[in-house]
């Protein structure tokens, strides 16, 4: 399963050049650009409401853009949705699983919705990198198990297919220190695998996990940068300082 | 075949494992089968009724007990005044108030001709009528006696002029009004699980979040929304065949028609159904919201379709609605094939309309249902 030959651009997995997005009045994304390089971790960095969830739906074709244009694997996110839904990954923030279905009923679910038959669902399943604890809550119902697990559950039915591209909106929300460092392995063993990662989070520890990193302020791009570069630009120690020291006086200011 | 698969046993499995969904679905359709049989099968019976006796003859004193022997009336008084009649009514100790006139014996023997008045409480339209009615029919049939009696030799030149029609009730010779309004109910608890359960499904899955996954799967949409509604259409038949067994096996409804006609009329109109309960997903973004465009809509078809109210009873100018609502089909359908056995000759104009219907909806929905968030 490797892309068409040309249809990616330059080695670029998603490129996105003066993407609108407005509810009414509001502009919830305004003119951004970016590029995601093929096999990379990309973080979206930003307070809630900064954009980041309207931004990933686009790329993933659950809403249309405004303006501007955007492509993923080359493929054009107004008119193609269908053909990337084909090889791209999605976890939404409230990761989307059935809560009254067991463990592997869930796997079940998402491997057949995805196309694979019940021995692909195992053999994938069996490969996982979670499959010790699947294997061992599989018969529980999904709102009984620990959340670390439930979202390393999501994952393993978000990429089921095998995606060349997996959308994580804020992953790790909620979920203790442990089970995020152990949710980012998980991210890096896939993005070693030549899978590409969009990944949104407001924790700015985790922002140091990413190999690039664009900071999102009021539906506008505010920084961009590989974690290294960006704190060398702003002279701070952390990105957590970086991040205030871009956004947050502002955000305090009008702050809801 | 595979997504579509997926889908059904997931929605499948979530059906069964909602217990107190499955509860309601299996018990609520008895206790209303139970209930509103009875209660919208209740024939007018007892009626009470007082006698103004103007004329004092042998035969207006044997009036009040005509009146009562039928069964349709109870006598609770018979005055000798006019003026103590209203009292009755005003009072709501009578629905209805016969007048017999001064000489009404003599008259009616005579050939004069005479009249009987009937005072009726009109507050309830239903009732007054059909009280009329009965009242008309039993003193037609009392008067129709006295005058035809050979025994009385009536005066020269008086030649009544009486008509009796011969009336033969077909289909349902008792007139047993459980056979009319059964069927009724079974469409009515049909429509209304079908749409309201399938109403809330895609909405459910928007509040909780999974849809937003279903939408981003490689999945057409009509892939999704087939695989969604097969399990509906399953508790469909189902609670179906708990109303069918019901009505035979309690209220003894006959089934003189195909079964299997009947599955293939309810196949058709399940796609009406269901798809009314995905447009208003369509629509609505919480469950709640789903919940009221469902029973408004539902209100509307239930009383127009012809299951309580009878549709003749409607203004002209409104009739054309009944005409526009899918389920007065149904029932009628239902009423036909199951009382006169009708087959699928004379229900095929109905069929028709319900399977035009059921196409309209469902691609309306399929349509306006994207593959996006709003």
């Amino acid at each position: 399963m490797s892309p068409p030959a040309g249809r990616l651009q330059g080695g670029y997995s998603v490129v996105v050049e003066d993407l609108s997005r407005s509810f009414g009045d509001f502009c919830a994304v305004d003119r951004i650009s970016f590029q995601v390089k093929d096999g990379e971790i990309f973080g979206f960095l930003g307070a809630n409401g900064a954009g980041k969830t309207t931004t990933i739906r686009m790329l993933c074709g659950l809403i249309l853009p405004t303006s501007g244009r955007g492509l993923v694997e080359g493929l054009d996110i107004g008119k193609e949705a269908e053909e990337i839904r084909k090889i791209i990954g999605y976890m939404s923030q409230k990761f989307s699983l059935y809560e009254d279905l067991t463990v592997s009923e869930n796997l079940e679910f998402f491997g057949g919705l995805y196309g694979l038959s019940h021995a692909q669902v195992t053999r994938k399943v069996k490969e996982s990198a979670t499959a010790a604890d699947l294997e061992a809550f599989s018969g529980r119902r999904t709102r009984e198990i620990p959340l670390g697990l439930k979202q390393r559950l999501a994952l393993t039915c978000a990429v089921m297919h095998n995606p060349h591209v997996l959308f994580l909106d804020e992953p790790t929300a909620g979920v203790d220190p442990i089970s995020r460092r152990d949710f980012w392995a998980l991210i890096h063993e896939l993005a070693s695998g030549g899978t590409t990662v969009f990944v949104t989070t407001h924790y700015m520890d985790e922002a140091e996990y990413c190999n690039r990193l664009a900071v999102m302020h009021k539906g506008r791009i505010a920084a961009s940068g590989s974690p290294k570069s960006l704190k060398n630009r702003y002279q701070k120690g952390s990105i957590e300082e970086m991040f205030i020291g871009l956004v947050g006086r502002e955000r305090t200011a009008d702050d809801d | 075949m595979g997504r579509i698969g997926a889908i059904v046993k997931k929605e499948t499995i979530l059906l069964r494992r909602d217990r107190i969904l499955m509860a309601l679905m299996l018990i609520m359709p008895l206790v209303q089968l139970v209930i509103l049989g009875y209660v919208l099968s209740s024939e007018i019976r007892g009626i009470p009724a007082v006698v103004c006796d103007l004329d004092r003859s042998r035969l207006s004193r044997s009036i009040p007990r005509r009146l009562s022997s039928s069964g349709y009336f109870k006598v609770i008084a018979v005055e000798n005044e006019e003026s103590s009649v209203a009292h009755y009514l005003d009072r709501g100790l009578a629905s209805v108030a016969v007048v017999i006139p001064h000489g009404f014996s003599k008259d009616l023997i005579s050939g004069v001709g005479t009249g009987i008045q009937l005072l009726l409480d009109g507050q309830d339209s239903n009732t007054a009528t059909l009280a009329a009615g009965y009242l008309t029919g039993i003193l037609e049939s009392f008067i129709g006696e006295q005058i035809s009696d050979p025994l009385k030799t009536l005066p020269e030149g008086a030649v009544p002029a009486f008509l009796s029609p011969d009336i033969r009730i077909r289909y349902n010779p008792d007139l047993r009004q459980k056979d009319f309004m059964v069927p009724g109910i079974v469409v009515m608890l049909l429509t209304m699980i079908t749409t309201l359960i399938s109403a809330m499904g895609l909405v459910r899955e928007r509040e909780i979040g999974t849809l937003e996954q279903l939408l981003v799967a490689p999945v057409k949409k009509q892939e999704l929304l087939i695989g969604k509604i097969i399990p509906f259409a399953v508790v469909g038949f189902i609670e179906l065949a708990i109303s069918l067994l019901f009505a035979k096996l309690w209220y003894e409804i006959p089934i003189r028609g195909s079964i299997g006609l009947y599955m293939l009329m309810v196949t058709v109109y399940l796609f009406t159904t269901l798809g009314t309960g995905l447009l208003v997903s369509t629509v609505a973004r919480t469950q709640q919201q789903a919940m009221f465009i469902t029973i408004f809509l539902l209100i509307f078809m239930m009383i127009m379709s012809g299951f309580i109210f009878p549709l003749e009873n409607m203004p002209k100018n409104m009739r054309w609605m009944a005409s526009m609502n899918p389920m007065s089909f149904m029932v009628r359908v239902t009423r036909d094939l199951f009382i006169k056995g009708a087959g699928f000759n004379p229900l095929y104009k109905q069929g028709m309309m319900l399977a035009v219907f059921g196409l309209i909806v469902f691609s309306v929905a399929v349509i306006r249902f994207r593959k996006r968030m709003s």
